[in-house]
């Protein structure tokens, strides 16, 4: 294995839950002359990009890069519709009332007399009351309504310019994948990794089972989780984030009796937050503050943080192997499906030149660093008195959040990011719900009567209200299979 | 300049100029320039011109790293760095490395997918079709003419 000129021929995949089979698929269907194995370890309990049920709008778009149909992705593993998320608690009540705003994917309102429609909604917040910013979203009032309709071709259109994710049952769904991969060619090579042997050049030379045989591959696909189990034989550089993202525990459940909802129900708790949706429910906390509850100590471990370099030699870490994250937000799958589009579209020689693999862990480090940004807002801007509350909003964010806060805070805008996940309308979604406002007006919205702002914001979300409550049950049926 | 002017009227100040406006205009239009920058000097260092001490110097000259790097990510496998922010798109910097003759060595191997007839098929009916449409687009005079004429006194 000296010799480390031409293309690469052979890939193996590491790992057998949802990260490792879709690694394994969307490399054999989409780089047909890879000869491409699997060795299909049982993800841990600590794998959360196989175990969470709710997934991001991204998950549809890999399906079509596969050419896997919504019949056999969606329908026949009894996937269902996923709207959104419900945030209940993430600030403080007033008078037992309990805050809460939706997190759905799309447009919030139209632009409307040449300003944008939050700097509208921004200033009249500051003067008046208008309706929650969630009732402006489509896809977030379907969510809270349940009800369902794919969004419009045109997305100017009421209801449309959303997007929406699924709840999967993560064990039917790698069972797909698994029938899709081996039908497109993917071996797979039973046993339990031992060891990984290293050549003279510094690079993954076999991995070696523990029935005594060695697997050897031009490249290495580490989807073992957070332990890494390939990837950390050749070195161990992590960025821990645990300062911003305080919450180190992960108690999670199956309920598979729950009804279908496309709303889940994220709500904060004394020193983390519990969901319920999905088919799943669960707890997330820090053990240094959970002091006597119940459940102080139960569940896995989570260490938020990133891999420098999670591509190194012919080594690639995917999922939480690379980055390691609470599934506040849903995004450790997501991660693990932008990682196997960028091996598939930047994949390079046998030699894996260092080049090139700057260039895709760049782009990897960029996406993680602004998820992290992300998830860490949830913490950076809760008022919530309770002392794990009071301890994450007391540290600094990230430098990159921190520019977003500055410049949300200074007039609403939000600066753009290379690799982002979130778009604009997330953000927003999650900044005005937890009260995060611009202390001044725009200047150009300024020029506007407030009152004929008012009641073209008033007659939006009348509108939307009336064409939601039209559409049927999002439970109904599978209304994306309407869709050509 | 148009990007400037859409930062600035994104960051108008209202009376006093603050700060946090400022630094963001500047560190806006800094990305934007060193994006062109780097596609601007492309064009000087990617030359064969030999015919003059200023083409030799700079062909021959140090180049910032940003450049430097995505040269060689063309040069070996025919990739550009994406941006999404940036006025000069993928198909830009390709117009500029083939149109002077830089050539990638090696190629996305997805690229070996298509047969090489079907390949040679696909792009001989593509060039066609864009020289027939061409061919039969008014000249641009005429188009004026038609579209947006205007009096020899205006």
């Amino acid at each position: 294995m000296s010799d480390r000129h031409g293309p690469i021929r052979r890939v193996l995949v590491a790992g057998g839950g949802l990260v490792g089979w879709s690694a394994a698929a969307a490399l054999q269907r989409r780089l047909p002359w890879l000869e491409v194995v699997i060795l299909p370890i049982a993800p841990p309990a600590d794998a959360i990009a196989d175990r969470i049920h709710a997934t991001l709008p991204s998950i549809l778009g890999f399906h079509e890069d596969l050419g896997l149909s919504d019949a056999d992705a969606v329908v026949r593993t009894g996937s269902n519709i996923r709207l959104g998320t419900l945030f209940e608690g993430w600030t403080a009540g007033r008078d037992g009332h309990v805050p809460d705003y939706v997190h759905a994917y799309g447009r919030h309102g139209r632009p409307f007399e040449g300003g944008s429609f939050h700097l509208h909604w921004a200033r009249a917040a500051r003067h008046q009351a208008p309706a929650p910013f969630d009732r402006f979203s489509a896809a977030a009032v379907m969510a809270r309504a349940g009800r369902f309709a794919v969004p419009a071709d045109d997305p100017e259109a009421l209801v449309g310019g959303f997007e929406h994710g699924l709840h999967i049952d993560p064990v039917r769904y790698a069972a797909m994948l698994r029938a899709f991969a081996l039908h497109c060619g993917v071996r797979e090579r039973a046993g339990d990794l031992a060891g990984v042997e290293i050549g003279e050049d510094g690079f993954v030379a076999a991995a070696l089972l523990a029935e005594g045989d060695r697997v050897e591959a031009d490249l290495f696909v580490d989807a073992t989780g957070p332990a890494a189990r390939l990837r950390s034989a050749l070195d161990d550089a992590r960025i821990s984030w645990a300062s911003w993202l305080p919450c180190d525990r992960l108690i999670l459940e199956d309920a598979a009796a729950m009804p279908a909802d496309p709303l889940d129900r994220v709500t904060a708790h004394g020193c983390g937050w519990r969901w319920t949706g999905g088919g799943s429910q669960g707890l997330v906390y820090a053990s240094a503050f959970a002091g006597a509850a119940e459940w102080a100590g139960q569940g896995v471990a989570i260490d938020p943080g990133t891999r420098s370099r999670p591509w190194l030699r012919n080594c690639v870490a995917i999922g939480d192997a690379a980055t390691a994250v609470e599934p506040l937000e849903w995004t450790n799958l997501h991660l693990a499906h932008s990682a196997i589009d960028r091996i598939v579209a930047m994949l390079p020689g046998r030699d894996c030149a260092p080049v090139e693999l700057a260039e895709y862990n760049r782009q990897c480090a960029a996406e993680a660093e602004r998820v992290r940004d992300f998830l860490a807002l949830h913490y950076a801007v809760s008022d919530r008195p309770e002392p794990f509350w009071r301890a994450a909003a007391g540290i600094a964010p990230p430098p990159s959040l921190a520019h977003s806060l500055a410049q949300f805070r200074a007039r609403g805008r939000l600066p753009f990011y290379e690799e982002e996940t979130f778009a604009k309308d997330s953000w927003l979604a999650v900044l005005i719900g937890q009260n995060v406002l611009p202390e001044r007006d725009d200047p150009l919205i300024g020029l506007v009567p407030p009152d004929r702002a008012a009641a073209a914001m008033t007659h939006h979300a009348q509108a939307l209200a009336a064409a939601i409550a039209a559409l049927p049950p999002a439970g109904a049926a599978h209304p994306i299979l309407q869709r050509s | 300049m148009q990007q400037a002017i859409t930062a600035l009227i994104e960051l108008f100040p209202q009376g006093r100029v603050r700060g946090v406006d400022r630094d963001e205009f500047n560190r806006v239009i800094d990305l934007e320039y060193e994006r062109i920058r780097d596609f601007l000097i492309l064009h000087y260092h990617a030359t064969e011109r030999d015919d003059s001490e200023f083409w030799r110097y700079v062909r021959t000259m140090t180049i910032p790293d940003s450049l430097a790097e995505k040269m060689e990510l063309f040069r070996r496998r025919g990739r550009i760095v994406k941006y999404r922010e940036g006025v000069f798109l993928d198909a830009s910097w390709v117009a500029v490395y083939l149109g002077q003759r830089v050539r990638p060595e090696g190629r996305d191997p997805r690229a070996d997918l298509p047969a090489m007839d079907v390949l040679m098929r696909g792009m001989t009916n593509l060039r066609d079709e864009v020289a027939a449409t061409a061919a039969a687009m008014p000249g641009h005079l005429a188009f004026i003419d038609r579209y947006c004429p205007m009096s020899p006194t205006a």
